[in-house]
C-alpha cells in the first residue's frame, strides 16, 4: 500500500467531489521568510516532473523583510498548471493557500483571486489573544465575504504545532501536503523532491519535512470534500525543469564561457550563485568585482585575453557599465552583457519585473557605439540565447546584451534537455604567429570586421585603447580614420542583420491589428491573441527577439496590418491624460524604436504594474484596439 | 625497454620534461583533429548558433562571415591527416624512443642529432599546421612533416620543449665538444657512459646556464625537473672527475662548480679522439674553473705585476687595508 493509499484510508469524507480540468492556477502567500515559495518550487517541479505543463512566478515585497501580517508584504509564489504547454503566469488564481488573511487581503486588492477562488486560510489568527489581531482577522474575513470566494479555515498552526515546536516552519510543507491531495500528486515524487529541496540539510530536517507534508495530505484528505485533476501528459522526452537565471548559467557553462564577473544586484545575483557552484565542479571563474564598472573590466580583460567572458547585471548596473561596454565596442572586444531587467528608474523595484532598459541597452553608451541585443521570451530561450550571443560576439567582435527580466529570472518552467554541442564551445585559441605586416583592426571593408590578435601570439602584439585609432592600433584622430573605423564597426551590424530572417507571425500574416512584442511576455500576448482570434477578431503578433539590429521585412509585415501595437511593460502616456497630446506622447520603447526604423504609425499598450502581464489585460486591450478597423483598411 | 637499471632510472627521472614534450605533441594533435573535424558551412554554423537562432539567423548567410577557419582544401587535408598519423605514433610509442643506444663505432652526436630530428616531428607538425591554416604550406618550400626536422633549425620556443635524451655510449666515443652546439634551451642528456672515458671529458661544455655534472649514479638527475635550462650529464663507472656545475648555486664559476673526485694520476695514453694532452688539459681547464681567485696574488702583483692602473691601484689598496690573503 502507498502511503497516499494508505493516509486515504484514514478517513475520507463521503461526498468528495472530483473536478477534471485543463489547468488551475494556485498561490501560496505568506509573510516573508515563512517558507511559501520552497512550497510552491517542490509543487511546480512535481507537476512538471508528472507531465503537466507549468509556470511558476514568485510573488516577492519589494522589501527584503517587510513587517509581518500586512498587505504590501505578500511573499510567495504563483503556479500555473495545465494538461498542456504553460507560457506565462495567467490571469487570476483558481486556488489560494494564505498563511494570514492581510497577505491574502493584499492579493485581493490587487484583483489577483478569480471571483470564485477556493482559499485555504490558516485561522489561527482568528483566537488570537492579541485583540487588535482578532479585529483585522474579522474585518478582513468581513470584506473577504462580500464575493465569491469559498473560504475554507485550516488549522494550519494547530496542526502543525503537533511535528514541530514552530508553526513557522512547519506550515509550507502542511500546505503542500493539502496541494499534494487535493491535485493527487504523487507523493514518492514529491518526497523525492523534498530531499532534493533538503539536500544540504540533516536527515531529521527531511523527515520532519516530509512529516509535515503528510500531516497536511491527512488533513486534506480527512476535511476537503474536493478535489481538482488536472490530466498529465507523460513527457516524451526528457525535460529539465529550471528557473531563467539559472537557465542563462547553464547556457554559459554550455557555450564554453569560463569567465563571469559580476556584481550582485536583485534579480540577476542568483545566475551567479548557480555558476559558484557548477563552475567549482567544471572550471570557471566567476569573479564577484568590487563594483558593476570594474566586473565589466574584468570581463572585458577576459575576452581580449582570448576568453569570451560575460557580465551579469540588472538596470542600475546597465548604467554603471555604460562606459565600459562602450570601450568594448571600440575596441572590438567580444563581450556578452546579461542585463536582467527590474522596476525603475533608479533602484526603483528590485524584485519586480519591467522591460524598461531596452533603450538604454540598445543606444545608453555616448558616443557611436552599435552592438547586438537580443531578448530571450521563455525560460528555454534564456538558456540557449546565450550560446548564440557568444557566437555573434566572437564573430563580429562586438558586444551582445541579453535582456532577460524578473520574470524569466525566477519564473520556473520544464522545456527539453538541452543537447549538448561542442560546436558551441569557443573554438581553440588560435595562438599561431600573425601574418607579417597584418595589423590588428585592418577592417575587411565588406564585412567590417576585423582580425582579433590575442595575447602570445607571435608578431600580434599592438596598445588596445579606447582612443579612436587606426588599422595598426595607433591613437588617430584624423578625421577620415575615424569616420572610416566608425562605418566598419557600423558595417559589422548591418552584416549581421543580412543574415537575420523575418521574424515568424503568429495567427494570419494579415488583418485589423498586429500586436508586437519583446521578451517575456510572449505567452502572454499569444493567449491574449488565441482569445481575440476565438473571439472573432482579426488580430496576430510578432515577437522580436533581436533589437539590434532590428529583424528585416517588419516595414512590409506592418503593411499588411491595418493597426500595429506594440505590448510592451514599461511605461507609455496613455492617450486621453491630462496633457497628453499626439505631439507630446511618450510611448513604449519598442514603439519608439520601430517608429523611428519603420516610419510606421506603431501604437503601444504598456503597464508598469511590478508584476508580468496577464494574457486576460493584453485581449482587452486588443479587443479596444480592433474597435473600429473591421471593414476596410486604414 | 632498456633493462639497463642505470638507463631506466635516468627515463625516469626525466619523466617530467618527457611529459612536457608530450603534452606539446599532444595539443599540436588535438589543434590537427579539430581542423580535420572542422566542417564549415552552413550545418556547422546552425550547430554552432544553438537552438536560439533556428528560424531567426540564415546559416548560409551567417556562415559567410564566421567562416573565418577556412575549409582545408585537398592538400592541406591530406598534410593535416600525415601529421595526426605522426604524432599519434609519437604520443603512442613508449618513453624507449627518448633512449638512444650508441654502437661501439662511436657517432653519438649523430645518433642524438637523428633522434632529436625525428622526435622534432612534433615541432615541424605545429608549424606546418600554422601554414596550412593560413594557405600558404609549400611542400616543396617546407618539407613534408615526416622530413625529420634538424636542431640547428629549431626556434628558441623549440628548444625549449626538447625531448630529453638518455643516451648510453661508449666512454672513449664521448666527445664533449661535438655536443656543444645543443647545449641550448631546454636540451636534456643524460650520457650513460661505458667503460672508461677521458677524466674530465665534460668540463669543456661547462658555461653560465648550463647544468654540466660527471656523476655516479642518476641521483643527481631528481633536481633536474626544476632546473630551467639545458643539462648534459654523465653517469660514469670509472676513475673519471666528478663534478657539478650548477648555474643555480651562484654567479661566480667557483660558486657554480662542485669538485667531488679529480683524477691523481694524470691521462698518459690517446683515448678515442683524445690525446693525452687534451684530457689533461681538460682537467686543467676543470681545476682553473673550480679555483677561486686568490686576492693574495692581487696583492703580491701591486706595483708590478699588473699592467693595468687600475689593478694596481686595488691590489695596492687591499694590501694597506691589511686584507691580502684572505680569501
Amino acid at each position: 500500500m502507498t502511503a497516499a493509499a494508505a493516509l486515504l484510508e484514514r478517513d475520507v469524507p463521503v461526498a468528495t467531489r472530483v473536478l477534471t480540468l485543463p489547468e488551475h492556477t494556485i498561490e501560496i502567500v505568506s509573510d516573508s521568510g515563512e517558507g511559501a515559495q520552497k512550497c510552491g518550487q517542490i509543487f511546480g517541479a512535481v507537476c512538471a516532473k508528472m507531465g503537466n505543463g507549468v509556470w511558476t512566478v514568485e510573488i516577492i515585497p519589494a522589501e527584503i523583510q517587510p513587517p509581518p501580517r500586512i498587505a504590501e508584504g505578500a511573499s510567495g509564489i504563483r503556479i500555473r498548471f495545465a494538461t498542456g504547454p504553460v507560457t506565462n503566469w495567467g490571469d487570476q488564481t483558481d486556488l489560494v493557500v494564505a498563511f494570514n488573511e492581510q497577505v491574502l487581503v493584499g492579493r485581493h486588492l490587487l484583483g489577483a483571486l478569480a471571483s470564485d477562488a477556493i482559499i485555504l486560510l490558516e485561522n489561527s489568527w482568528a483566537s488570537n489573544p492579541d485583540p487588535d489581531i482578532k479585529a483585522a482577522w474579522d474585518q478582513a474575513l468581513a470584506e473577504l465575504s462580500g464575493y465569491g470566494y469559498r473560504i475554507i479555515e485550516v488549522p494550519m498552526e494547530e496542526q502543525c504545532l503537533t511535528v514541530d515546536d514552530n508553526p513557522r516552519k512547519g506550515k509550507n510543507m502542511f500546505a503542500l501536503g493539502m496541494l499534494a491531495y487535493i491535485y493527487d500528486r504523487s507523493l514518492e515524487r514529491i518526497e523525492e523532491q523534498i530531499a532534493y529541496a533538503f539536500r544540504r540539510k540533516s536527515e531529521a530536517v527531511y523527515a520532519k519535512n516530509v512529516a509535515l507534508m503528510r500531516l497536511g495530505y491527512g488533513w486534506a484528505a480527512a476535511n476537503l470534500d474536493f478535489r481538482i485533476e488536472i490530466p498529465t501528459t507523460p513527457p516524451q522526452q526528457a525535460l529539465v525543469v529550471m528557473n531563467g537565471n539559472e537557465a542563462l548559467g547553464m547556457g554559459a557553462l554550455a557555450s564554453g564561457m569560463e569567465l563571469c564577473a559580476m556584481y550582485p544586484i536583485t534579480p540577476a545575483t542568483s545566475v551567479s550563485h548557480y555558476l559558484a557552484e557548477v563552475f567549482r565542479k567544471f572550471g570557471g571563474i566567476l569573479h564577484q568585482a568590487e563594483d558593476e564598472i570594474a566586473a565589466a573590466g574584468v570581463a572585458i580583460g577576459a575576452s581580449y585575453a582570448g576568453k569570451v567572458a560575460f557580465t551579469i547585471t540588472s538596470g542600475p548596473g546597465l548604467a554603471l557599465k555604460t562606459e565600459f561596454i562602450g570601450l568594448a565596442v571600440m575596441a572590438e572586444t567580444p563581450l556578452v552583457v546579461i542585463d536582467v531587467q527590474r522596476g525603475g528608474p533608479s533602484t526603483g523595484l528590485p524584485t519586480k519585473v519591467e522591460q524598461s532598459d531596452l533603450l538604454a541597452a540598445l543606444v545608453g553608451q555616448p558616443g557611436d557605439a552599435p552592438h547586438v541585443v537580443m531578448a530571450p521570451a521563455t525560460i528555454e530561450e534564456c538558456f540557449h540565447s546565450v550560446v548564440t550571443a557568444r557566437q555573434i560576439a566572437e564573430t563580429f567582435h562586438t558586444v551582445v546584451v541579453i535582456l532577460s527580466d524578473a520574470n524569466l529570472s525566477t519564473g520556473v518552467q520544464p522545456f527539453p534537455r538541452p543537447q549538448l554541442r561542442k560546436e558551441w564551445l569557443a573554438p581553440e585559441l588560435d595562438l599561431s604567429p600573425v601574418e607579417e605586416g597584418r595589423r590588428p583592426y585592418e577592417w575587411d571593408p565588406r564585412m567590417g570586421t576585423s582580425t582579433r590578435p590575442v595575447p602570445g601570439q607571435p608578431g600580434g602584439m599592438y596598445t588596445l585603447t579606447g582612443l579612436s585609432h587606426d588599422e595598426a592600433s595607433k591613437v588617430a584622430y584624423d578625421a577620415g580614420i575615424h569616420q572610416h573605423s566608425t562605418t566598419m564597426r557600423s558595417r559589422k551590424i548591418a552584416v549581421l542583420q543580412q543574415t537575420l530572417l523575418r521574424p515568424a507571425i503568429y495567427g494570419d500574416h494579415e488583418g485589423d491589428l498586429l500586436v508586437v512584442g519583446w521578451g517575456s511576455t510572449k505567452g502572454a500576448i499569444e493567449e491574449a491573441i488565441d482569445r481575440a482570434r476565438a473571439e472573432g477578431l482579426h488580430a496576430s503578433s510578432t515577437h522580436l527577439t533581436f533589437l539590434s539590429p532590428l529583424q528585416p521585412g517588419l516595414k512590409e509585415i506592418f503593411s499588411r496590418f491595418r493597426k500595429v501595437m506594440t505590448v510592451e511593460i514599461n511605461y507609455s502616456d496613455p492617450p486621453g491624460e491630462p496633457f497628453i497630446t499626439e505631439e507630446n506622447r511618450r510611448r513604449g520603447q519598442l514603439a519608439m524604436l520601430l517608429r523611428a526604423q519603420t516610419l510606421c504609425d506603431v501604437d503601444c499598450w504598456t503597464r508598469v504594474p511590478g508584476e508580468p502581464l496577464r494574457p486576460g489585460l493584453i485581449h482587452a486591450a486588443i479587443r479596444d484596439a480592433t474597435i473600429g478597423l473591421a471593414g476596410g483598411r486604414a | 625497454m632498456p633493462s639497463d637499471e642505470r638507463v631506466v632510472s635516468a627515463l625516469s627521472a626525466l619523466r617530467p620534461a618527457i611529459g612536457r614534450y608530450r603534452v606539446a605533441a599532444s595539443d599540436t594533435l588535438e589543434r590537427a583533429r579539430a581542423m580535420l573535424a572542422f566542417e564549415p558551412g552552413p550545418s556547422r554554423t546552425r550547430a554552432a548558433l544553438g537552438a536560439f537562432a533556428d528560424g531567426r539567423i540564415d546559416p548560409e548567410r551567417f556562415a559567410l562571415v564566421s567562416s573565418g577557419a577556412d575549409p582545408l582544401d585537398v592538400t592541406g587535408r591530406e598534410v593535416v591527416e600525415h601529421i595526426v598519423e605522426l604524432l599519434e605514433d609519437i604520443l603512442g610509442a613508449s618513453d624507449d624512443q627518448f633512449f638512444v643506444p650508441v654502437g661501439q663505432a662511436g657517432g653519438a652526436a649523430e645518433a642524438i642529432r637523428a633522434r632529436l630530428a625525428g622526435l622534432g616531428t612534433a615541432h615541424t607538425a605545429a608549424r606546418i599546421l600554422d601554414l596550412v591554416k593560413r594557405h600558404s604550406y609549400d611542400l616543396l618550400r617546407h618539407g613534408s612533416p615526416s622530413d625529420g626536422y634538424p636542431f640547428e633549425r629549431w626556434t628558441a620556443a623549440e628548444r625549449a620543449l626538447a625531448p630529453p635524451l638518455v643516451v648510453r655510449l661508449d666512454g672513449s666515443g664521448l666527445d664533449a665538444l661535438e655536443l656543444a652546439p645543443l647545449v641550448d634551451g631546454c636540451v636534456r642528456l643524460v650520457l650513460i657512459v661505458d667503460g672508461p672515458a677521458a677524466p674530465a671529458p665534460l668540463a669543456r661544455l661547462v658555461s653560465p646556464g648550463a647544468l654540466i655534472a660527471q656523476v655516479d649514479d642518476a641521483s643527481l638527475l631528481a633536481g633536474l625537473a626544476e632546473f630551467d635550462g639545458p643539462a648534459v650529464i654523465a653517469v660514469m663507472q670509472g676513475q673519471e672527475a666528478r663534478f657539478v656545475h650548477d648555474p643555480r648555486a651562484g654567479s661566480a664559476p667557483w660558486k657554480r662548480l662542485r669538485v667531488d673526485r679529480m683524477p691523481t694520476v694524470p691521462p698518459r695514453k690517446t683515448l678515442g679522439s683524445r690525446s693525452a694532452w687534451q684530457q689533461r688539459d681538460d682537467l686543467a681547464h676543470l681545476k682553473a674553473l673550480v679555483e677561486p681567485p686568490s686576492l693574495a696574488h692581487s696583492a703580491a702583483g701591486a706595483g708590478n705585476g699588473h699592467a693595468d692602473p687600475t689593478d694596481r691601484l686595488t691590489a695596492w689598496l687591499i694590501e694597506q687595508s691589511g686584507q691580502a690573503g684572505v680569501a
